[in-house]
């Protein structure tokens, strides 16, 4: 009741500065302290060994499924070596994909002409729903570069190659702030799409240095065999 | 002096301060984080906390000492000591049911009473979220790194009267956003 409250006291158009001041002093520092909370403690996981639970009491207890799950991974791991000499490139791609976390950033200019399309799209976009994520960028009135090209990655994601084709091309220019993601994505989805020779053409683009280099040149032997 | 400031020299103590105002912690982990397992542990020792209750009181001075950081309410002195001491008290206030311990640390009290605050509401998360980077970065030296309108004008290399507009954008950008999701 209390947080609706001051949500309507946010929203309004009556309230000053001040208020509004106070009230988004606690929220962002509520917001940014889960952030950096976060952000601390996988440091402290990865760079110091300290986690929030020690975990000692479940393996003397678990010993045996731990166990049995450790060979079950053992043998998985056997399988997948054995199994990625045989993966096509097309598998490979569709591995890149699904292991690849997509973010949308939030609207790159903060104080530009408000869409709610866009707005809509963003959040369906970091929630995972990509088939909404299309749907609300689609109806984006006057669509910039980024939304075109977060467009074609919700197509992508949604299983729609050649709609992401089509819009992630235009992102690859070389004036395009998206072009080395651009180049890697439209390459999955070429090859997504089985158009194996788009897809080696495109992989090629990708130079040393950039983006996903070492992935592409692993794909483009796999394609060339 | 410096081993009771974490290694911290007076002026690298400052340096900190200033990049935690504008939200790089970089540095502030790098001193902190080192010290982070010797406190837990002493909570542990001395106290008997599991790992958990130790884990998360240690976390939670870490968040009120940057609070107390940019805010200009810790000074350089004895920062080891003020560490291990915050940590413990938020321990034993957490294990008595937020009942304040009053020790020597007088300002703890006036701390314990702002967490009681909620999380901040989904709406307003989701509008941060897709919020422009200019606008966050803006809002959020204004109102997590507690910088006045003239710090923030100097480090944009802008007018004060230019900021200020600026945010007030800002702000009825975040309003329209959360508008659009309710």
């Amino acid at each position: 009741m209390q947080e609706n409250h001051k949500i309507k006291r946010f929203l309004s158009e009556v309230t000053d500065m001040n208020k509004l001041d106070e009230i988004l002093k606690i929220w962002v520092t509520q917001t940014m302290d889960e952030e950096l909370r976060d952000e601390l403690s996988q440091t402290l996981n990865d760079q110091y060994g300290v986690k929030r639970t020690t975990g000692k009491g479940l393996v003397v207890r678990f010993i045996r499924p731990i166990l049995v799950a450790a060979a079950s991974l053992a043998l998985l791991a056997t399988l997948y070596v054995v199994y990625q000499n045989s993966v096509t490139a097309n598998t490979l791609a569709m591995q890149h994909l699904e292991s690849q976390t997509l973010k949308h950033p939030g609207g790159l200019k903060g104080v530009a002409k408000s869409d709610a399309n866009r707005t809509r799209g963003i959040l369906a976009f970091n929630n995972g729903n990509f088939e909404k994520a299309t749907l609300q960028f689609e109806k984006i009135a006057l669509p910039n570069e980024e939304d075109v090209h977060y467009l074609g990655l919700a197509y992508l994601k949604n299983g729609e190659y050649q709609k992401a084709i089509e819009n992630l091309k235009k992102s690859t220019s070389e004036v395009s702030r998206f072009r080395e993601e651009a180049n890697w994505f439209l390459s999955l989805a070429y090859l997504l799409d089985d158009r194996d020779k788009d897809a080696i053409d495109q992989l090629e683009q990708i130079g040393k240095g950039e983006w996903r280099f070492d992935e592409a040149r692993k794909l483009l032997k796999k394609l060339n065999n | 002096m410096e081993r009771k400031n974490f290694g911290l020299t007076e002026a690298s103590f400052g340096q900190m301060v200033v990049d935690l105002k504008v939200n790089d912690t970089r540095f502030f982990q790098k001193v902190f984080l080192e010290q982070f397992k010797e406190t837990l542990n002493y909570i542990k020792r001395e106290y008997g906390a599991s790992q958990e209750d130790a884990y998360d009181a240690t976390m939670d001075a870490l968040l009120d000492f940057r609070k107390r950081f940019i805010e200009g309410k810790l000074k350089y002195g004895n920062l080891r000591f003020l560490f291990t001491k915050m940590s413990t008290q938020i321990y034993l206030q957490h294990k008595k049911n937020r009942q304040p311990v009053i020790e020597d640390f007088e300002s703890l009290e006036e701390s314990s009473n702002e967490q009681v605050e909620t999380q901040a509401p989904e709406s307003f998360k989701m509008a941060w979220q897709s919020l422009g980077a200019n606008c966050k970065q803006l809002l959020t030296q204004y109102y997590y790194g507690a910088m006045r309108m003239t710090e923030i004008a100097k480090h944009f290399s802008k007018s004060p009267v230019t900021i200020r507009k600026q945010k007030e954008r800002c702000v009825q950008k975040l309003k329209d956003l959360m508008l659009e999701i309710h």
